[in-house]
């Protein structure tokens, strides 16, 4: 199996863990950002911008780690290849998702500071004052 | 024994316990997550996110090529233990994303508790009644 095979492979593979992340995210995060922002065009920018994020992260990862693990080297076992190449998409996924949740996180909690969300139930649901 | 036919059935019983746990973990999630966020989008989004890092984790473990003996003349046992050391890794993986997702909603929990108490006392103070408690706080546990 050539080095071009390998790259193919590997590269096939972690586009379909992508394309699996970015639409198990597709429902959920424009919904979100559009509530964080308050603006439907504005929470729509920040939605395109994280999957971009998303997409140009994994595959930085995955190029900066074939080249520091010799993922493609001619020597390498071509399945042992592949498998490293997802391993470093998945990688990249992973650190990609975390700087998203981060990101969403620190503007959902600065949104609550301010205008906190209307809360229907809970485990403590707020009890009506004894009356004296 | 091949190792390459070892690390490819190693990594078909790991996709199958990753997406057998986040099968397992998703209604559940989505009830819970439904109550501690307060809307639907947030409650979606962070389901998802749960469940893509458990996944992810998973796979990341459950194809590690770790315990694999180099040589190409390795005996059957050697590669077998191979396969063990995948499983292993796998199942470390899965139980440290859950972990680590279950202490995030812990967290989650913790806060949705304090806004409640919170809320309860300003609405007591607003309707000229008895607050049920002082205004909890962070990190000191509310009088009774």
């Amino acid at each position: 199996m050539s080095t071009f095979a390998v790259a193919g492979a590997g590269t096939a593979l972690v586009a379909a863990a992508l394309a699996a992340v970015l639409l198990a995210l597709r429902r959920t995060l424009a919904p979100t950002f559009v509530e964080l922002c308050g603006e439907r065009h504005r929470g729509a920018f920040w939605a395109r911008m994280c999957q971009v994020a998303l997409v140009a992260g994994t595959l930085l990862v995955v190029l900066v780690g074939a080249a520091l693990s010799g993922s493609l080297d001619p020597h390498t076992p071509a399945l042992a290849g592949v498998v490293s190449l997802l391993r470093w998409g998945l990688v990249g996924l992973l650190l990609s998702l975390g700087a998203v949740a981060a990101a969403a996180g620190t503007f959902t909690a600065r949104l609550g500071r301010h205008a906190p969300p209307a809360y229907g139930g809970g485990s403590i649901p707020p009890q009506p004052p004894p009356q004296a | 024994m091949q190792p390459i036919l070892a690390l490819t059935a190693a990594g078909l019983v790991a996709l199958l316990a990753t997406a057998g746990t986040v099968l397992l973990l998703r209604p559940h999630l989505q009830r819970l997550l439904d109550e501690v966020c307060g809307t639907h989008a947030r409650a979606g989004f962070w389901v998802a996110v749960s469940l893509l890092t458990i996944g992810i984790c998973g796979l990341l473990a459950g194809t590690a090529t770790y315990g694999y003996p180099s040589a190409p003349d390795a005996s059957a046992q050697d590669v077998f233990l191979g396969g063990v050391t995948q499983l292993r890794l796998l199942l470390v993986g899965l139980l440290g994303s859950v972990l680590a997702v279950a202490w995030g909603l812990v967290q989650a929990i913790r806060s949705f508790e304090r806004r409640a108490d919170a809320r309860a006392y300003y609405q007591a103070m607003q309707a000229q009644t008895p607050p049920p408690s002082a205004p909890p706080a962070s990190g000191t546990p509310t009088q009774a």
